[in-house]
């Protein structure tokens, strides 16, 4: 526990993990636009930016279960299962409005399983996510029956590609998502509650805190905000694939452990995910337009989640600051 | 759970088998067991399967994993045997554990012979093979070329790093361009993963990365419709052709959107027809033909007697024009 | 002499075939500091856990200004106006005081139906509880994480007093604190009591009971075996009524 301090007091204050990975992502940009010179234009921004939406939305959704001392291994396949639903609407030629509530409304459902399961049955929610992993990978190979849903119309493609007040859907999307959520944390009874069960469940339950509800509807938050990642999805790559969503789940993780959320709960940074998703494809872009094989991606955000983590646990065996023996 | 969920599946499946087998005991039996119940693509080879044992006055038999797990190939395959089959062919999921079941076949006398995959040291009877790698790399080169012309800077997207029949696939198309188009840039290839998502993002950014390529190959079939999501976005139809080893329904919308010039695969039907007629064949002890002309197929199919390998004939080409007379 | 604020009577607790806990009456009233001794095992624990609603009582009853009441919860037991500070103090280390306080009964104001924190009041009021307190801390804001165990035990008194405690159980509040701190502690344990509030203090440190105490009730293998007004007792007699040596506790072991 290095930063106790949260990145609570303002919308946009910022932490030491949240400026250092700005000056990374600041640094990679610089870097990447010296070594390409296809790097640094508006196109390949926004082809970032569009990259990220989805992770973004799943990781402000998976910031919220780490606080509270969960987790969900099985929300990329969550996404997949929305995508289906989505993708069905539109291949039967259903209108777009339909499928944008259809995200949302499947991705609120599987939360409830998710919560079920995890929260009223009890199982610890590495394990039972893992558990429904397995299932929903079989409900996807079922529902889809080996067929991919490909080629699907471009009604809620082109209704997403549109702007309102000249900002893009999905930047807007982003936008609210991200202060709604931000809200919720830091300004009502519920965010308070998350964070105190994240702290400990125990201190928590004697404290008189509802624990089932809030617990219940963390894992509905995120799994709406998975259904509208699952949206996006499906308009930008119009198509569901068997293999729909099978990395989302790790990749939400890494960026939101990146951002400085605890993984043992208590202590989060929805800016610090927004900027490790950030970081994440910034890399995953600029890697590929320099021309490093794809192949090394990997490595490269491996090494980066232990360079920081295993920074953080060097700097905290130093000796102890007078502030962190009064805590101790 | 899941897997006890598969073995049931599994389980249940073979004892419908064991049932439509007793029920015509006097015709010769010849089993397939794929690599995965239920998916068009193999749902066709038992179509061409089941036109064979027709043509042939023998009884087919189609059962295997409603998961592509090996051990429980295994045991289909083992359930077979027991049972009397007299010829089972299986397109194999690990190469590496099919010996000893060779061996118990071997002993009762049944024939044991792969199609589709192989495991080439085990002893099988003979493989049955759809297209070799070869022809399966330079036909879609040989293609491209015809399309795009020799000077040309062509992107290869792969899917996992490690599927050996990709990578084979890779390696004879840079041995084509080598040996038959000096002019021609192949790119290193980048390997995508399984997602459409993963696949498109890459497109995208080869296609920053260099302005002058002509066309992507699309080498998993998952990465197909991430690579023709790109080029449309990207506003490139017409001036990046995509291609890859996808089936028809697959890449039917992006052949015909023109985001895709042509792909290559082979007809898994007549696949299906050739697995048949070659049980059939061994059944009755017959020997194969350097060049077997056969009545319900296209072309003739050819023998390799030194690797054991009998061929569909060279790999098939879909465009837009005969795409919609397949369908898996 | 003031009505009892609470009256336990013939309260047992068993688990299993373990007897934890059995007959023990006591009355606790309000401006006074009442301190259980005993030791390890001796059954204060569990009597306080009792009172707390973490345990229901296996016999005997519980009333509440004369009224009988049953707990099913910590929540029920608050809600009657007990108050429990254990000994690992149910802080959120992450949190601030004023949402340690509040934790659980936040200020709310609600928008378009949904509840938003009244952030400013609720620090408000803490800052004045503190004040009544008597407690020193520079950083409001910070986590209590970061706060000395003294501090610590002021943010869970403050707690205990927002909830409008009536009766606060304090579970060892000094066993990991500096002498200074010890001090503050024992002087906020009083100041609680001048409000009115009726204090039950669990503690192991003999000389510091006499220093705040008003009445003494020793424990000995799950039964009350004495109960002395602090001014008229001494060390020594407590001390033989907690190992047994007294006369009157080997009377008693020798009847049952």
């Amino acid at each position: 526990m290095s930063a106790v301090r949260q990145s609570g007091t303002g919308v946009f204050s910022m932490n030491g993990r949240e400026w250092s990975l700005l000056v990374a992502c600041l640094l990679a940009v610089v870097i990447f636009s010296v070594a390409s010179p296809h790097y640094a234009n508006p196109g390949n921004a926004v082809t970032v930016l569009r990259n990220s939406v989805e992770l973004l939305l799943i990781g402000l959704g998976m910031t919220l279960l780490l606080a509270m001392g969960g987790i969900d291994v099985s929300i990329g396949i969550v996404m997949g299962l929305a995508a289906i639903a989505i993708g069905r609407i539109l291949g039967a030629d259903g209108s777009p409005f339909v499928a944008l509530v259809a995200g949302p409304l499947v991705g609120a459902l599987l939360g409830c399983v998710t919560a079920a399961v995890v929260v009223l049955g009890r199982v610890p929610a590495i394990v039972g996510t893992l558990g429904l992993l397995g299932v929903y990978r079989t409900a996807v190979f079922a529902l889809l029956g080996g067929q991919w849903l490909s080629g699907l119309p471009s009604s809620l493609t082109d209704l997403l590609a549109t702007t309102v007040l000249g900002i893009p859907v999905p930047a807007l999307v982003i936008a609210l998502a991200y202060l709604i959520v931000w809200l919720a944390l830091r300004r009502t009874p519920y965010g308070l509650h998350l964070l105190a069960i994240g702290n400990s469940e125990e201190k928590a339950r004697l404290s008189g805190i509802p624990l089932i509800k809030v617990r219940f509807m963390t894992f509905v938050i995120s799994g709406v905000l998975t259904g509208i990642a699952a949206t996006f999805y499906v308009a930008t790559y119009r198509n569901v694939e068997m293999s729909i969503g099978s990395t989302s789940a790790l990749d939400a993780i890494a960026a939101v452990i990146l951002g400085g959320t605890s993984i043992l709960g208590g202590r989060c940074s929805l800016l610090g995910t927004v900027l490790g998703v950030l970081l994440l494809r910034i890399l995953q872009n600029g890697l590929l337009l320099i021309g490093v094989p794809s192949l090394w991606q990997p490595v490269v955000t491996g090494v980066l989640i232990i360079g920081v983590l295993g920074f953080e646990a060097a700097s905290n065996r130093l000796p102890l600051t007078r502030f962190q023996r009064a805590r101790a | 759970m899941l897997s006890q969920l598969r073995k049931v599946l599994a389980a249940s499946a073979l004892s419908l088998v064991a049932a439509t087998a007793a029920h015509a005991a006097d015709k010769h039996k010849v089993a397939f067991v794929p690599q995965l119940i239920g998916i068009p693509y193999f749902n066709a080879m038992e179509a061409g399967g089941n036109r064979a044992a027709k043509d042939l006055g023998v009884d087919f038999v189609y059962s295997g994993p409603v998961d592509t797990n090996p051990v429980d190939q295994l045991q289909i395959v083992q359930n077979l045997i027991d049972q009397g089959v007299e010829a089972v062919s299986v397109s194999v999921l690990d190469a590496s554990s099919i010996a000893p079941v060779v061996e118990s076949a071997k002993a009762k006398g049944i024939k044991l012979f792969t199609s589709d995959s192989d495991a080439p040291d085990s002893g099988r009877a003979v493989y049955v093979a759809q297209a070799t790698d070869e022809g399966l790399g330079t036909t879609i080169i040989d293609e491209l070329v015809k399309r795009v012309g020799e000077d040309a800077t062509i992107g290869i997207v792969s899917g996992e790093a490690t599927a050996s029949n990709l990578n084979a696939w890779i390696g004879f198309m840079q041995k084509e361009a080598a040996a038959k188009y000096p002019k021609l840039k192949l790119l290193a290839p980048q390997f995508a993963g399984g997602t459409a998502e993963r696949a498109a993002q890459i497109s995208g950014d080869l296609m920053a990365a260099n302005p002058d390529i002509k066309a992507i190959i699309a080498v998993a079939s998952s990465t197909c419709p991430g690579v023709a999501q790109a080029i449309e976005t990207a506003g490139k139809i017409g001036s990046v052709i995509g291609t890859g080893y996808c089936s028809p329904n697959t890449a039917r919308s992006y052949l015909k959107s023109g985001a895709f010039g042509f792909t290559v695969l082979w007809d898994p039907e007549q696949l299906g027809y050739l697995t048949v007629w070659a049980g059939k064949q061994l059944i009755d002890g017959k020997s194969f033909e350097a060049e077997n002309k056969i009545a319900g197929l296209d072309k003739p199919a050819t023998y390799d007697a030194a690797k054991g390998i009998l061929l569909l004939g060279p790999p098939a080409v879909f465009t837009k024009d005969n795409v919609d007379k397949f369908n898996f | 002499m003031t009505a009892p604020f609470l009256v336990a009577r013939n309260i047992a607790k068993r688990f299993g075939a373990l007897t934890a806990l059995a007959d023990v009456d006591l009355e606790i009233r309000p401006g006074e500091v009442l301190a259980l001794l005993g030791d390890n095992g001796a059954g204060k624990s569990t009597f306080i856990k009792v009172l707390a609603g973490a345990h229901p009582p296996s016999d005997g009853e519980l009333l509440i200004e004369g009224k009988a009441v049953a707990f099913a919860s910590p929540k029920d037991a608050a809600a009657s106006g007990i108050a429990t500070i254990f000994q690992e103090l149910a802080l959120s280390e992450n949190l601030s005081i004023a949402e340690n306080v509040f934790l659980g009964r936040e200020l709310k104001r609600s928008i378009f139906g949904i509840p938003f924190l009244k952030r400013a009041e609720m620090r408000q009021r803490v800052d004045s509880l503190l004040q009544e307190l008597d407690a020193h801390i520079s950083d409001p804001e910070a986590p209590v994480g970061s706060l000395s165990g003294g501090q610590r035990q002021a943010v869970a008194i403050c707690r205990a007093l927002n909830l409008n405690a009536r009766l606060v159980i304090m579970d060892e509040p000094t066993a990991a604190l500096a002498v200074a701190e010890t001090r503050k502690v024992l002087a906020l344990t009083r100041r609680l009591a001048g409000r009115g509030c009726a204090v039950v203090l669990i503690s192991h440190n003999i000389s510091e009971v006499f220093e705040v105490a008003d009445r003494i009730v020793v424990f000995r293998r799950g039964r009350k075996v004495a109960e002395r007004l602090a001014a008229e007792t001494n060390h020594e007699e407590v001390v033989s009524l907690i190992t047994g040596a007294h006369p009157d506790v080997r009377a008693l072991e020798k009847t049952n």
